[in-house]
């Protein structure tokens, strides 16, 4: 198992990447992408290999608990090296309807939902969040220099 | 009537609470209310749940950013109406 640490690019987004970039193929059309919570542990569980939401180890929230991955909505990657993505806005998730866990883990990944979502990016949260029936739950926007928010770079 | 993805409909509970606060069964914190969803709001059907079928719906909370959350169906048919 490749682990991942944090705000890496999953194998499917590192392809993507390359092979935009070293022109071996258009770039992907562009589209929505979206933010999902995962309960997985911190170190030793993720893997960087995952292509989809259907990893073995990708430990989403369940949509029973009201819970729904969001719009993650990046600013266009910084004219800086290294170059930076980030959320342009708060992320709240929920209001939950049922406890759900807590969570360690917000990963990116192209489709609101269902397990065949290519994985794009994984980001360890500051710190573990374990909401309550009602309540909500809020990321802070990315603001790049300040590494706040779910921060990519390559 | 099973929700339509695209449409909107508006949140009207029976009981008149927030959802979250519903879920909960007491009141929340005030926080916890600023970002609940409350009775009166309009949402629309983002897409259904690939793997549930569970409808998930967009909405903007009290601080104006957008939200996404899944209902369950059965809530769904009973508290919110197509407009």
């Amino acid at each position: 198992m490749t682990l991942l640490s944090a705000g890496q690019l999953f194998q499917y987004a590192e392809q993507q990447a390359l092979n935009a970039v070293f022109l071996k193929t258009q770039s992907p059309a562009a589209a929505a992408t979206y933010m999902a919570l995962s309960t997985s542990a911190t170190s030793g569980v993720l893997d960087s290999t995952y292509t989809t939401m259907a990893g073995a180890n990708i430990n989403e929230y369940a949509t029973a608990s009201g819970y729904a991955r969001q719009s993650y909505g990046p600013v266009s990657a910084t004219a800086a090296s290294p170059s930076l993505i980030y959320n342009t806005a708060q992320l709240t998730w929920g209001p939950f309807t049922s406890a759900p866990g807590t969570c360690n883990w917000g990963i990116c990944c192209n489709a609101a939902s269902g397990t065949a979502a290519n994985t794009i990016a994984a980001f360890l949260l500051a710190s573990s969040r374990t909401p309550n029936i009602g309540d909500s739950l809020q990321a802070a926007a990315g603001t790049g220099s300040a590494g706040v928010g779910f921060l990519a770079q390559v | 009537m099973a929700a339509q993805p695209g449409s909107d409909y508006l949140y009207q509970p029976g009981h008149g609470k927030g959802f979250g606060e519903s879920a909960l069964g007491t009141t929340l914190t005030a926080e916890m209310t600023e970002l609940d969803l409350k009775p009166g709001a309009t949402v629309t059907v983002h897409s259904m749940d690939v793997d549930t079928d569970w409808p998930i719906i967009e909405w903007v909370d009290d601080k104006g950013l957008g939200r996404m959350t899944t209902i369950e169906p059965t809530i769904f048919d009973a508290d919110f109406t197509i407009v």
